[in-house]
Protein backbone atom coordinates (compact mmCIF):
# COMPACT_ATOMS: atom_id res chain seq x y z
CA UNK A 1 0.00 0.00 0.00
CA UNK A 2 1.39 3.42 -0.91
CA UNK A 3 2.04 5.96 1.86
CA UNK A 4 -0.65 8.30 0.53
CA UNK A 5 -3.17 5.50 0.50
CA UNK A 6 -2.17 4.43 4.00
CA UNK A 7 -2.71 7.99 5.23
CA UNK A 8 -6.08 8.18 3.48
CA UNK A 9 -7.04 4.84 5.02
CA UNK A 10 -6.10 6.12 8.49
CA UNK A 11 -8.00 9.36 8.03
CA UNK A 12 -11.16 7.67 6.73
CA UNK A 13 -11.17 4.01 7.77
CA UNK A 14 -14.17 1.89 6.84
CA UNK A 15 -16.20 2.03 10.05
CA UNK A 16 -19.70 0.73 10.85
CA UNK A 17 -22.18 3.46 9.96
CA UNK A 18 -24.15 2.72 13.14
CA UNK A 19 -21.13 3.75 15.24
CA UNK A 20 -21.19 7.26 13.79
CA UNK A 21 -24.98 7.46 14.16
CA UNK A 22 -24.78 6.48 17.83
CA UNK A 23 -21.94 8.99 18.40
CA UNK A 24 -23.94 11.73 16.66
CA UNK A 25 -27.01 10.86 18.73
CA UNK A 26 -25.07 11.08 22.01
CA UNK A 27 -23.21 14.27 21.06
CA UNK A 28 -26.48 15.88 19.92
CA UNK A 29 -28.31 14.73 23.07
CA UNK A 30 -25.57 16.12 25.31
CA UNK A 31 -25.39 19.46 23.50
CA UNK A 32 -29.17 19.86 23.55
CA UNK A 33 -29.49 18.88 27.21
CA UNK A 34 -26.63 21.24 28.13
CA UNK A 35 -28.37 24.05 26.26
CA UNK A 36 -31.69 23.26 27.96
CA UNK A 37 -30.25 23.13 31.48
CA UNK A 38 -28.36 26.41 30.94
CA UNK A 39 -31.05 28.06 28.82
CA UNK A 40 -31.30 31.10 31.10
CA UNK A 41 -27.51 31.51 31.03
CA UNK A 42 -27.54 31.42 27.22
CA UNK A 43 -30.77 33.31 26.62
CA UNK A 44 -30.75 36.03 29.27
CA UNK A 45 -27.84 38.49 29.26
CA UNK A 46 -29.80 41.18 31.13
CA UNK A 47 -27.80 40.55 34.34
CA UNK A 48 -24.74 42.02 32.62
CA UNK A 49 -24.01 45.73 32.25
CA UNK A 50 -23.71 46.68 28.55
CA UNK A 51 -20.23 47.98 29.34
CA UNK A 52 -19.12 44.43 30.23
CA UNK A 53 -19.72 43.26 26.64
CA UNK A 54 -16.42 42.08 25.14
CA UNK A 55 -17.44 40.14 22.02
CA UNK A 56 -15.44 37.01 21.20
CA UNK A 57 -15.45 34.57 18.27
CA UNK A 58 -18.26 35.09 15.78
CA UNK A 59 -19.77 37.75 18.06
CA UNK A 60 -17.03 40.23 17.10
CA UNK A 61 -19.52 41.18 14.38
CA UNK A 62 -21.55 42.94 17.08
CA UNK A 63 -20.82 46.50 18.18
CA UNK A 64 -23.20 46.30 21.15
CA UNK A 65 -25.25 43.64 23.00
CA UNK A 66 -28.39 42.26 21.37
CA UNK A 67 -31.86 42.92 22.82
CA UNK A 68 -33.28 40.21 25.08
CA UNK A 69 -35.87 39.13 22.49
CA UNK A 70 -33.04 38.27 20.08
CA UNK A 71 -30.88 36.38 22.60
CA UNK A 72 -33.87 34.37 23.87
CA UNK A 73 -35.08 33.77 20.33
CA UNK A 74 -31.72 32.47 19.10
CA UNK A 75 -31.30 30.24 22.16
CA UNK A 76 -34.80 28.74 21.79
CA UNK A 77 -34.46 28.15 18.03
CA UNK A 78 -31.07 26.51 18.65
CA UNK A 79 -32.68 24.27 21.26
CA UNK A 80 -35.33 23.16 18.74
CA UNK A 81 -32.62 22.52 16.14
CA UNK A 82 -30.71 20.49 18.74
CA UNK A 83 -33.71 18.23 19.30
CA UNK A 84 -34.10 17.72 15.53
CA UNK A 85 -30.35 17.04 15.13
CA UNK A 86 -30.39 14.50 17.97
CA UNK A 87 -33.25 12.49 16.52
CA UNK A 88 -31.66 12.66 13.06
CA UNK A 89 -34.36 14.72 11.33
CA UNK A 90 -33.15 16.35 8.08
CA UNK A 91 -29.59 16.31 9.42
CA UNK A 92 -28.05 17.65 6.21
CA UNK A 93 -29.86 20.96 6.73
CA UNK A 94 -30.50 20.91 10.47
CA UNK A 95 -26.91 19.95 11.39
CA UNK A 96 -25.16 23.07 10.04
CA UNK A 97 -27.94 25.30 11.41
CA UNK A 98 -27.66 23.71 14.86
CA UNK A 99 -23.88 24.10 14.77
CA UNK A 100 -24.20 27.76 13.73
CA UNK A 101 -26.76 28.40 16.49
CA UNK A 102 -24.67 26.68 19.14
CA UNK A 103 -21.52 28.52 18.00
CA UNK A 104 -23.40 31.79 18.28
CA UNK A 105 -25.02 31.26 21.71
CA UNK A 106 -21.82 29.87 23.25
CA UNK A 107 -19.71 32.70 21.81
CA UNK A 108 -22.28 35.28 22.98
CA UNK A 109 -22.35 33.81 26.51
CA UNK A 110 -18.54 33.96 26.56
CA UNK A 111 -18.57 37.63 25.52
CA UNK A 112 -18.95 38.98 29.05
CA UNK A 113 -15.38 38.65 30.32
CA UNK A 114 -15.20 34.90 30.97
CA UNK A 115 -14.59 32.44 28.13
CA UNK A 116 -15.72 28.89 28.91
CA UNK A 117 -13.11 26.86 27.00
CA UNK A 118 -14.70 23.67 28.28
CA UNK A 119 -17.51 24.18 25.74
CA UNK A 120 -15.16 24.04 22.74
CA UNK A 121 -14.99 20.26 22.38
CA UNK A 122 -18.73 19.64 22.25
CA UNK A 123 -18.95 22.41 19.66
CA UNK A 124 -16.21 20.78 17.56
CA UNK A 125 -18.01 17.45 17.74
CA UNK A 126 -21.37 18.94 16.72
CA UNK A 127 -19.62 20.68 13.82
CA UNK A 128 -17.99 17.48 12.61
CA UNK A 129 -21.22 15.47 12.72
CA UNK A 130 -23.08 18.36 11.08
CA UNK A 131 -20.64 18.20 8.15
CA UNK A 132 -20.95 14.40 8.02
CA UNK A 133 -24.70 14.89 7.39
CA UNK A 134 -26.62 11.66 6.88
CA UNK A 135 -23.46 9.50 7.20
CA UNK A 136 -24.21 7.85 3.89
CA UNK A 137 -21.52 5.15 4.02
CA UNK A 138 -18.71 3.56 6.03
CA UNK A 139 -16.08 6.02 4.76
CA UNK A 140 -18.10 9.04 5.90
CA UNK A 141 -18.58 7.32 9.26
CA UNK A 142 -14.84 6.67 9.38
CA UNK A 143 -13.65 10.22 8.74
CA UNK A 144 -16.26 11.76 11.03
CA UNK A 145 -15.31 9.53 13.95
CA UNK A 146 -11.59 9.97 13.23
CA UNK A 147 -11.94 13.76 13.15
CA UNK A 148 -13.97 13.76 16.36
CA UNK A 149 -11.42 11.46 18.03
CA UNK A 150 -8.52 13.71 16.98
CA UNK A 151 -10.42 16.72 18.38
CA UNK A 152 -10.86 14.97 21.74
CA UNK A 153 -7.21 13.92 21.89
CA UNK A 154 -5.93 17.35 20.88
CA UNK A 155 -7.83 19.18 23.63
CA UNK A 156 -5.86 17.19 26.21
CA UNK A 157 -2.53 17.22 24.40
CA UNK A 158 -2.63 20.97 23.76
CA UNK A 159 -3.53 21.57 27.43
CA UNK A 160 -0.43 19.61 28.50
CA UNK A 161 1.88 21.40 26.07
CA UNK A 162 0.53 24.78 27.21
CA UNK A 163 1.01 23.82 30.87
CA UNK A 164 4.64 22.83 30.25
CA UNK A 165 5.34 25.92 28.14
CA UNK A 166 3.90 28.32 30.70
CA UNK A 167 4.70 26.55 33.97
CA UNK A 168 7.60 24.31 33.02
CA UNK A 169 8.85 21.98 35.73
CA UNK A 170 6.36 23.31 38.29
CA UNK A 171 3.67 21.26 36.56
CA UNK A 172 5.81 18.11 36.91
CA UNK A 173 6.68 18.56 40.59
CA UNK A 174 3.11 19.31 41.68
CA UNK A 175 3.98 22.85 42.80
CA UNK A 176 1.80 24.49 40.11
CA UNK A 177 -1.07 22.09 40.78
CA UNK A 178 -0.90 22.85 44.51
CA UNK A 179 -0.91 26.57 43.82
CA UNK A 180 -3.98 26.30 41.59
CA UNK A 181 -5.87 23.99 43.97
CA UNK A 182 -5.38 26.38 46.91
CA UNK A 183 -6.04 29.55 44.91
CA UNK A 184 -9.16 28.12 43.26
CA UNK A 185 -10.62 27.07 46.63
CA UNK A 186 -9.69 30.40 48.23
CA UNK A 187 -11.30 32.54 45.56
CA UNK A 188 -14.46 30.41 45.57
CA UNK A 189 -14.78 30.89 49.34
CA UNK A 190 -14.28 34.65 49.00
CA UNK A 191 -16.71 34.77 46.07
CA UNK A 192 -19.35 33.10 48.24
CA UNK A 193 -19.43 29.93 46.15
CA UNK A 194 -19.08 26.21 46.79
CA UNK A 195 -15.55 24.81 47.04
CA UNK A 196 -14.15 21.35 47.52
CA UNK A 197 -13.39 20.48 51.16
CA UNK A 198 -10.58 18.25 49.84
CA UNK A 199 -8.70 21.14 48.17
CA UNK A 200 -6.84 22.40 51.25
CA UNK A 201 -5.83 18.87 52.29
CA UNK A 202 -4.52 17.92 48.84
CA UNK A 203 -2.79 21.29 48.34
CA UNK A 204 -0.96 20.73 51.63
CA UNK A 205 0.35 17.28 50.71
CA UNK A 206 3.47 17.37 48.48
CA UNK A 207 3.30 13.60 47.93
CA UNK A 208 -0.32 13.68 46.74
CA UNK A 209 0.41 16.72 44.56
CA UNK A 210 3.37 14.97 42.96
CA UNK A 211 1.28 11.87 42.18
CA UNK A 212 -1.66 13.89 40.82
CA UNK A 213 0.61 16.12 38.73
CA UNK A 214 2.27 13.11 37.09
CA UNK A 215 -1.14 11.52 36.52
CA UNK A 216 -2.34 14.76 34.88
CA UNK A 217 0.66 14.75 32.55
CA UNK A 218 0.19 11.03 31.81
CA UNK A 219 -3.42 11.59 30.74
CA UNK A 220 -2.85 14.82 28.81
CA UNK A 221 0.50 14.15 27.14
CA UNK A 222 -0.42 10.52 26.59
CA UNK A 223 -3.75 11.33 24.88
CA UNK A 224 -2.48 10.55 21.33
CA UNK A 225 -2.08 6.84 22.23
CA UNK A 226 -5.89 6.69 22.11
CA UNK A 227 -5.61 6.98 18.32
CA UNK A 228 -3.37 3.91 18.04
CA UNK A 229 -5.80 1.09 18.83
CA UNK A 230 -9.26 0.42 20.20
CA UNK A 231 -7.83 -1.18 23.35
CA UNK A 232 -5.58 1.81 24.08
CA UNK A 233 -8.51 4.14 23.39
CA UNK A 234 -10.61 2.37 26.02
CA UNK A 235 -7.79 2.41 28.58
CA UNK A 236 -7.01 6.09 27.97
CA UNK A 237 -10.73 6.97 28.05
CA UNK A 238 -11.08 5.42 31.53
CA UNK A 239 -7.93 7.21 32.78
CA UNK A 240 -9.15 10.54 31.36
CA UNK A 241 -12.60 10.08 32.89
CA UNK A 242 -11.01 9.38 36.30
CA UNK A 243 -8.89 12.51 35.82
CA UNK A 244 -12.10 14.55 35.57
CA UNK A 245 -13.61 12.80 38.60
CA UNK A 246 -10.47 13.87 40.47
CA UNK A 247 -10.88 17.48 39.31
CA UNK A 248 -14.50 17.43 40.46
CA UNK A 249 -13.52 16.01 43.86
CA UNK A 250 -10.59 18.33 44.55
CA UNK A 251 -11.64 21.55 42.79
CA UNK A 252 -15.44 21.26 42.57
CA UNK A 253 -15.15 21.94 38.84
CA UNK A 254 -17.44 19.82 36.70
CA UNK A 255 -16.28 19.36 33.13
CA UNK A 256 -19.61 17.82 32.23
CA UNK A 257 -18.86 16.73 28.66
CA UNK A 258 -16.00 14.39 29.60
CA UNK A 259 -17.66 13.48 32.91
CA UNK A 260 -20.74 12.31 30.98
CA UNK A 261 -18.44 10.08 28.90
CA UNK A 262 -19.77 11.52 25.63
CA UNK A 263 -16.45 13.31 24.89
CA UNK A 264 -14.83 9.86 24.52
CA UNK A 265 -17.62 8.22 22.50
CA UNK A 266 -15.97 8.81 19.06
CA UNK A 267 -13.08 6.60 20.24
CA UNK A 268 -15.27 3.67 21.28
CA UNK A 269 -17.33 0.94 19.52
CA UNK A 270 -20.56 2.35 20.96
CA UNK A 271 -22.76 0.69 18.33
CA UNK A 272 -22.32 -2.59 20.23
CA UNK A 273 -24.79 -1.34 22.86
CA UNK A 274 -28.04 -2.38 21.26
CA UNK A 275 -30.16 0.10 23.21
CA UNK A 276 -28.04 3.01 21.95
CA UNK A 277 -28.01 1.62 18.41
CA UNK A 278 -31.79 1.31 18.40
CA UNK A 279 -32.22 4.82 19.84
CA UNK A 280 -29.85 6.35 17.28
CA UNK A 281 -31.36 4.62 14.26
CA UNK A 282 -35.02 4.71 15.33
CA UNK A 283 -37.42 6.20 12.81
CA UNK A 284 -41.21 6.39 13.06
CA UNK A 285 -42.95 3.84 10.83
CA UNK A 286 -44.72 5.46 7.90
CA UNK A 287 -48.47 5.29 8.32
CA UNK A 288 -50.22 2.86 5.95
CA UNK B 1 -8.71 22.49 31.70
CA UNK B 2 -6.12 24.59 33.51
CA UNK B 3 -3.39 25.38 31.02
CA UNK B 4 -1.61 28.24 32.67
CA UNK B 5 1.63 28.60 34.55
CA UNK B 6 2.30 28.44 38.25
CA UNK B 7 -0.12 30.84 39.98
CA UNK B 8 2.08 31.02 43.11
CA UNK B 9 0.61 31.57 46.58
CA UNK B 10 0.11 35.36 46.85
CA UNK B 11 -2.65 36.71 44.61
CA UNK B 12 -5.11 39.57 44.28
CA UNK B 13 -8.86 39.06 44.08
CA UNK B 14 -11.52 41.64 43.28
CA UNK B 15 -14.69 40.68 45.16
CA UNK B 16 -17.74 41.99 46.98
CA UNK B 17 -18.16 41.88 50.76
CA UNK B 18 -21.39 42.20 52.75
CA UNK B 19 -21.06 44.03 56.08
CA UNK B 20 -23.56 42.73 58.65
CA UNK B 21 -25.22 44.66 61.50
CA UNK B 22 -22.87 43.09 64.07
CA UNK B 23 -19.81 44.17 62.04
CA UNK B 24 -19.14 40.71 60.63
CA UNK B 25 -18.12 40.52 56.95
CA UNK B 26 -19.42 37.88 54.55
CA UNK B 27 -18.78 37.32 50.85
CA UNK B 28 -21.59 38.33 48.49
CA UNK B 29 -22.83 35.29 46.58
CA UNK B 30 -22.16 35.13 42.82
CA UNK B 31 -25.89 35.58 42.09
CA UNK B 32 -25.92 38.81 44.12
CA UNK B 33 -23.03 40.05 41.96
CA UNK B 34 -24.79 39.15 38.73
CA UNK B 35 -24.23 35.51 37.77
CA UNK B 36 -24.68 32.10 39.37
CA UNK B 37 -21.26 31.19 37.94
CA UNK B 38 -18.51 32.24 40.40
CA UNK B 39 -15.92 32.81 37.66
CA UNK B 40 -18.32 35.03 35.71
CA UNK B 41 -19.15 36.92 38.91
CA UNK B 42 -15.42 37.39 39.46
CA UNK B 43 -15.05 38.75 35.90
CA UNK B 44 -17.95 41.19 36.52
CA UNK B 45 -16.29 42.59 39.67
CA UNK B 46 -12.88 42.83 38.01
CA UNK B 47 -14.36 44.63 34.99
CA UNK B 48 -16.19 47.17 37.19
CA UNK B 49 -13.06 47.83 39.25
CA UNK B 50 -10.92 48.29 36.11
CA UNK B 51 -13.54 50.53 34.48
CA UNK B 52 -13.98 52.68 37.57
CA UNK B 53 -17.67 51.73 37.94
CA UNK B 54 -17.37 49.85 41.24
CA UNK B 55 -19.86 52.29 42.83
CA UNK B 56 -22.55 51.22 40.34
CA UNK B 57 -21.91 47.56 41.09
CA UNK B 58 -22.01 48.32 44.82
CA UNK B 59 -25.48 49.89 44.52
CA UNK B 60 -26.75 46.97 42.41
CA UNK B 61 -25.48 44.39 44.94
CA UNK B 62 -26.90 46.45 47.83
CA UNK B 63 -30.33 46.33 46.18
CA UNK B 64 -30.17 42.54 45.81
CA UNK B 65 -28.74 42.10 49.33
CA UNK B 66 -31.62 44.08 50.84
CA UNK B 67 -34.07 41.52 49.45
CA UNK B 68 -31.97 38.43 50.27
CA UNK B 69 -30.37 39.18 53.66
CA UNK B 70 -32.14 41.52 56.12
CA UNK B 71 -29.11 41.92 58.44
CA UNK B 72 -26.79 43.40 55.80
CA UNK B 73 -26.08 47.08 56.49
CA UNK B 74 -23.43 47.87 53.87
CA UNK B 75 -21.70 46.52 50.78
CA UNK B 76 -18.06 46.97 49.81
CA UNK B 77 -16.38 46.32 46.45
CA UNK B 78 -12.77 45.48 47.32
CA UNK B 79 -9.52 44.07 46.02
CA UNK B 80 -7.85 41.80 48.56
CA UNK B 81 -4.40 40.24 48.48
CA UNK B 82 -4.37 36.75 49.94
CA UNK B 83 -1.66 34.23 50.76
CA UNK B 84 -3.25 30.89 49.90
CA UNK B 85 -0.75 28.91 52.03
CA UNK B 86 -1.55 30.98 55.10
CA UNK B 87 -5.28 31.05 54.27
CA UNK B 88 -5.65 27.31 54.86
CA UNK B 89 -3.33 27.20 57.88
CA UNK B 90 -4.42 27.02 61.53
CA UNK B 91 -3.36 30.62 62.24
CA UNK B 92 -6.15 32.58 64.02
CA UNK B 93 -6.15 35.35 61.40
CA UNK B 94 -5.39 32.99 58.49
CA UNK B 95 -8.21 34.33 56.31
CA UNK B 96 -7.44 38.00 56.85
CA UNK B 97 -6.14 39.54 53.60
CA UNK B 98 -2.53 40.68 53.50
CA UNK B 99 -3.84 43.97 52.11
CA UNK B 100 -7.24 45.40 51.24
CA UNK B 101 -8.25 48.18 48.90
CA UNK B 102 -11.86 49.44 49.06
CA UNK B 103 -13.10 50.70 45.67
CA UNK B 104 -16.65 51.47 46.74
CA UNK B 105 -18.81 51.30 49.87
CA UNK B 106 -22.55 51.84 49.98
CA UNK B 107 -25.19 51.53 52.65
CA UNK B 108 -28.05 49.09 52.17
CA UNK B 109 -31.31 51.07 51.98
CA UNK B 110 -33.93 50.16 54.60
Amino acid sequence: MSRARAIAEWLAPATPRERALVARFLVGAFATFYLLVRLRHFGDASRHAPGDFVPVGVCVLLARPLPAIATWGIALVTLMLGIAFTVGARVRHVGPLFFAGLLWVMSYASSWGKILHSENLVLFHVGIFAVAGDVTNERVAGWALRAASVATVLTYFVAAVTKLRSGGGAWLTGEALGGWLAWDALRKIELGSFHSPLAAYVAGSPVLLQVLALYTMLVELGAPVALVSSRLAKTWGVLAWLFHVGILATMAIGFFYPLSGVAFVPLLPVERWSLLRRAATWRPRPST
Amino acid sequence: MFSRGDVGHVNELAHVVLVLADGARRPASPSMVGSVEPMIAMAIVRADVERGTAADLCVAVAGRARMAQPNVVAVEVVTSTFDSRRYFSDAPDARTPLSLSIHARCEVPR
